[in-house]
């Protein structure tokens, strides 16, 4: 008797645990998982189930096994588009990983206008892209009256080919990614940088400490979460980059801006050969996927 | 001038790194004013090329595109802009817009913050799954999933709608956006638990510490989810132009497009100008309440 | 404050809920009466005169077919979004494309077979059999070529006038070869500082562009062995020629814009604002310096295609209609009763000629530019000559600076017949490699893409 009223109360209290953790937790979670099912996950298990299949426009006709990915790795193009991508990949953690955590520190230390800076710095995210697009063409303006060109001739130096130069537009066009979007990244850091303890500054200047110090101790680790997130969704979202190659070069010159996402496009948009455009995007995320999980390994064996 | 106020109200105190007691030092003064400098030129970098441009737009089309550029304009027609104000309607292509964007940005709050605290501090069992699923979802790219997407919009899975015309699908969507359910459960996580087993001791359930303790903590990274949010609302032209095809229901950005190939080019960008006023002085207001937030926030004390 | 959140969602959820019934009822009621979408509809706002006539085109309309109630979508072709309306059976029942794209469509089966249609109604007979091919597979046809042109050069007259490339009589001293092309070009820069020649460079239309110029230097694309396989044959002395030319323009005369990937809004830009002095044009590219760049129509002069080695070709370009793969019998008749109407179909009823006519003129008076149009997609001459008459009186351009784009010795070439779009994709690559590296080595580079060509589309 004594021990089934045990069990029973257990059993009692677990049902209130589900009921206040797991069901409480799942209940509000109901709003995301509704719009991530219908907008994310049923959507792309089915556009990643056509990478098997033979497709007329978007309608699937024929199992064809993995004859997709032996088409588009075999293509002449393929090694190119994955070398470049690697490059906007390489580019974008020495431009954009650390821009934005500079200047989000710097801003943080502002107590003068600092509205204004939080402003200044947020703006390109609101500048609409054909605004943009009228000024790169200005600014990287191959001829003699280029904007940069200009700045060159006055400071003694050789016009350069900037976007056409193929050695230095993926660079470039990275360049023109983080200026449109380290604003918005950056007024995250700061939101974070709110939640650092004061008094543990305090406590670093009672030892003697100086600003240095501070920043290396205290800022630099606690944001360390942030950005190492941030490099994660930096990667996923540089290996998917199309829209500004597709709008500054178009891929080019002789596809040496072509990036994996913007072959996809092609074959989807203007081929219309979606089960070949589905497969190259898996094959986007797979390398997106080994990157995480590598870079994940390695984390776990640095924290270990 | 701000400073000296400061000081006697006693009310703003340094947030970063330098504090008051540094900043005796000759040496760290220079250092701050160096750092202003450089904030400075960022943000000539960011804010002169595009205001720039759009200025230009009063310039002849002719002299508007010649390179080299000229810096201040020959010819200029200030006329130019009232003409185009009241040539296009925009008053309801405006309020449209508004719509949209506050009805986008509760729900996005709602959806996608709910989302990163329950993955970061409730964290019911099988709740990894859905993160891992989250951040899988994001290394796909989105050309896969466009077409079945608007399939679902077409025929909602549930109850076969047709949600052409309406604004539910844009607003629906902004509740699965990966990228702010991942930061929303980032910043969850830094909020030490030990305050919410506090609350639990005392008598809070998850909803009622949720709503006391983690809401108020949590303004800055809503005030800056609400200003990504309301960019996004603002500017997002993709799928409002797959789904809203009736004219009654055009938001801003899907007429400027609608349009800005019929129309000389210089006015084609001052009327984008018209476009990005509003979300500029939204975050002018909001940047002010991101400020209050964060004196009214118990998280630093 | 979460309560609050929470009712606030909720009105909005029923509020659009609601919005989007309503949607979806609309469309399932016109059982009864027929319904057709035609898509490509003049905008109320910025087209307000042209969209004024197509409200009169519903009007006559409905003295033929009082049956049936016509939907205005302004749906216009674009690559970004085709994909999504076509998979969701979103198209309009009629849609506009350009003749670059009909294969491709076709293929992924968002158009619907109307041969029969068209051989009862005489559209077969009656329009240009190369044009017919753009828009047939497997014998079948698919869609109705409504607007064509042809490929010629237009010139910036400014530039001309600075340059003192004007004759007394004021026709302009326009290039008759591709050897003329560039000293011309290179008489401009001089004169003005600016560059004398421009063309496209960017994405497949660059390619697709430059065919006219590999056409004149002799160059055969492909060849269809005796198993109707087909074998690239580009890689040749006459292809190299003809990169080697437009290689000369930059690294050796420097007469064309330092910046090369343009693509075709670049080039207009620069032509209309007098940045360009001549380049490629189609005879439809006009409206768009007067209407998007206020450059007067008087300031653009045309003329054929210049000549090369192997003779002058042109290119011909267009749109034609499509029928979007839902479509019924019922609709199917009542679309081609409405081509009919508009002046789209073989025959121009004196309503059909009425329509014409109020179009041209209310182009006309919105500025843009009338010619009367060289090259037709209808091979039957009574049409044509009708179609003149009812153009000729609009006409406001002046034919000693606007020459026509035809003449005898200009040949149209039908588009190549394989894998086009990727082999302009191809020819695009080529010409960007030409014009940002001075040393390339022209035939290695040419026998490497015509193997990679070969093996990735033709075999």
């Amino acid at each position: 008797m004594r021990a089934e009223n045990k069990r029973k109360r257990t059993i009692g209290q677990a049902v209130m645990y589900w009921l206040r953790r797991d069901a409480i937790g799942w209940v509000l979670l109901l709003p995301s998982l509704f719009c991530f099912t219908i907008f994310m996950w049923q959507p792309l298990i089915s556009g990643i189930g056509m990478s098997f299949f033979d497709t007329k426009g978007f309608e699937t006709t024929e199992f064809i096994g993995l004859e997709n990915y032996v088409k588009i790795i075999s293509d002449s193009g393929f090694v190119n588009a994955v070398q470049n991508t690697v490059e906007y990949a390489l580019w974008s953690i020495v431009i954009g990983l650390f821009v934005p955590v500079i200047v989000a520190i710097m801003l943080n230390e502002m107590i003068h206008a600092k509205g204004f800076f939080r402003f200044a710095v947020y703006f390109p995210c609101m500048v609409p892209s054909i605004v943009t697009s009228v000024m790169w063409l200005i600014i990287f303006d191959p001829s003699a009256g280029g904007l940069l060109n200009h700045i060159l001739s006055l400071i003694g130096l050789e016009p350069s080919q900037w976007l056409q130069n193929s050695s230095i537009t993926i660079p470039l066009i990275v360049l023109t990614m983080t200026w449109g979007g380290f604003g918005s990244t950056t007024i995250l850091y700061l939101a974070d940088l709110q939640g650092v303890n004061t008094e543990l500054y305090e406590a670093i200047e009672i030892d003697g400490g100086g600003i240095f110090k501070k920043l290396k101790y205290i800022t630099l680790p606690y944001m360390s979460g942030m950005i190492k997130m941030m490099f994660i969704m930096q990667i996923i979202g540089v290996f998917q980059v199309f829209q500004q190659p597709l709008a500054m070069t178009g891929g080019g010159p002789n596809n040496a801006s072509i990036s994996l996402a913007l072959v996809a496009y092609n074959y989807a948009f203007s081929s219309m050969e979606v089960g070949k455009s589905v497969a190259t995007s898996v094959v986007t995320g797979l390398m997106i996927f080994a990157f995480t999980i590598v870079y994940m390994r390695l984390k776990k064996s640095n924290e270990d | 001038m701000s400073l000296k106020m400061n000081k006697k109200k006693g009310a703003v105190r340094r947030e970063g790194v330098i504090s008051d007691l540094d900043y005796k030092y000759p040496k760290t003064k220079i250092l701050y004013w160096a750092i202003f400098a450089a904030m400075c030129v960022a943000a000539a970098i960011c804010l002169a090329p595009p205001l720039w441009v759009i200025l230009s737009s009063v310039k002849d089309t002719k002299e508007f595109y010649q390179i080299p550029p000229t810096l201040v304009p020959h010819s200029y027609d200030f006329s130019k802009i009232g003409k185009i104000w009241s040539q296009f309607a925009f008053g309801k292509y405006y309020m449209n817009t508004i719509f949209l964007t506050v009805y986008s940005i509760a729900w996005s709050i709602f959806s996608n913050g709910l989302a990163g605290y329950v993955l970061s501090k409730i964290k019911p069992r099988g709740s990894s799954v859905v993160f891992a699923l989250i951040l899988a979802s994001m290394m796909i790219p989105t050309s896969v999933s466009m077409v079945p997407v608007y399939k679902n919009i077409i025929n909602f899975p549930i109850g076969g709608f047709n949600l052409i015309n309406t604004f539910l699908p844009m607003i629906l969507m902004t509740g699965c956006n990966a990228f702010m359910t991942i930061v929303y459960k980032s910043f969850f996580d830094g909020i030490p638990t030990a305050l919410l087993e506090a609350a639990k001791i005392d008598g809070c359930g998850e909803i009622r510490s949720f709503a006391h303790i983690v809401l108020p903590l949590s303004k800055p990274i809503i005030f800056t989810a609400i200003i990504l949010a309301f960019n996004h609302a603002w500017a997002d032209f993709f799928w409002p132009n797959l789904v809203l095809k009736d004219r009654s229901t055009y938001t801003v950005i899907v007429e400027v497009f609608h349009i800005k190939t019929s129309i000389p080019q210089d006015q084609a960008l001052m009327i984008l100008s018209f476009a990005i006023i509003p979300p500029a002085i939204m975050f002018l207001i909001f940047q002010k309440n991101i400020m209050q937030g964060l004196t009214m926030s118990g998280i630093k004390g | 404050m979460k309560k609050k959140l929470f009712a606030v969602m909720c009105m909005a959820l029923s509020l659009s809920m609601l919005t989007g019934c309503g949607g979806g009822t609309n469309q399932e009621m016109g059982d009864e009466k027929i319904e057709i979408s035609v898509g490509y509809w003049p905008n109320p706002e910025t087209d307000a005169e042209r969209y004024a006539i197509y409200e009169g085109y519903i009007e006559t309309f409905k003295q033929k077919r009082p049956d049936v109630t016509v939907i205005p979508d302004e749906m216009n072709h674009s690559n970004d979004t085709f994909m999504a309306l076509a998979a969701a059976g979103q198209l309009p029942n009629i849609y506009r494309v350009p003749f670059t794209e009909p294969k491709n469509i076709i293929n992924a089966g968002y158009a619907r077979d109307i041969t029969d249609i068209m051989k009862k109604r005489g559209y077969d007979k009656k329009l240009n059999s190369d044009l017919l091919d753009i828009v047939t597979v497997d014998g079948r046809y698919y869609g109705i070529p409504y607007n064509g042109y042809m490929m010629g050069m237009w010139y910036n007259v400014n530039l001309f006038e600075q340059a003192g490339l004007v004759n007394e009589d004021g026709s302009l001293k326009y290039p008759k070869t591709w050897e003329e092309v560039a000293e011309t070009a290179k008489i401009i820069t001089e004169k003005t500082g600016q560059p004398g020649f421009g063309f496209q460079c960017k994405d497949a239309e660059a390619g697709w562009n430059f065919m006219n110029i590999a056409w004149s230097y002799g160059v055969k694309f492909m060849e269809m062995g005796e198993d109707g396989k087909y074998t690239a044959t580009f890689a040749t002395k006459e292809m190299a020629d003809a990169l080697q030319f437009i290689s000369d323009l930059k690294w050796k005369y420097n007469v064309i814009p330092a910046n090369v990937l343009l693509s075709r809004g670049d080039l207009v830009k620069l032509f209309a604002t007098d940045q360009v002095g001549m380049s490629i044009c189609a005879e439809d590219w006009l409206d768009s310096p007067v209407k998007n760049y206020n450059m007067p129509k008087e300031k653009i002069g045309t003329s054929p295609m210049p000549s090369g080695p192997a003779g002058t070709y042109a290119e011909t370009g267009g749109d034609a209609w499509l029928i979007s793969a839902e479509t019924t019998d019922e609709q199917l008749e009542a679309l081609f009763d409405w081509l009919d109407v508009v002046g789209n179909g073989p025959e121009l009823s004196d309503l059909a000629k009425t329509n014409i006519e109020n179009n041209v003129k209310a182009r006309a008076s919105d500025g843009k530019v009338i010619t009367v149009p060289a090259f037709s997609v209808w091979q039957d001459e009574e049409r044509n000559k009708q179609i003149e008459e009812i153009y000729t009186p609009y006409v406001n351009t002046d034919p000693k600076v606007q020459v026509s784009m035809m003449n005898d010795k200009v040949m149209l070439h039908a588009e190549e017949p394989m894998a086009t779009q990727e082999l302009y994709r191809v020819v695009s690559s080529l010409m960007q490699e030409v014009l940002t590296n001075e040393n390339v080595d022209i035939m290695p580079l040419l026998e490497e893409k015509q193997a990679n060509f070969q093996r990735d589309f033709l075999d």
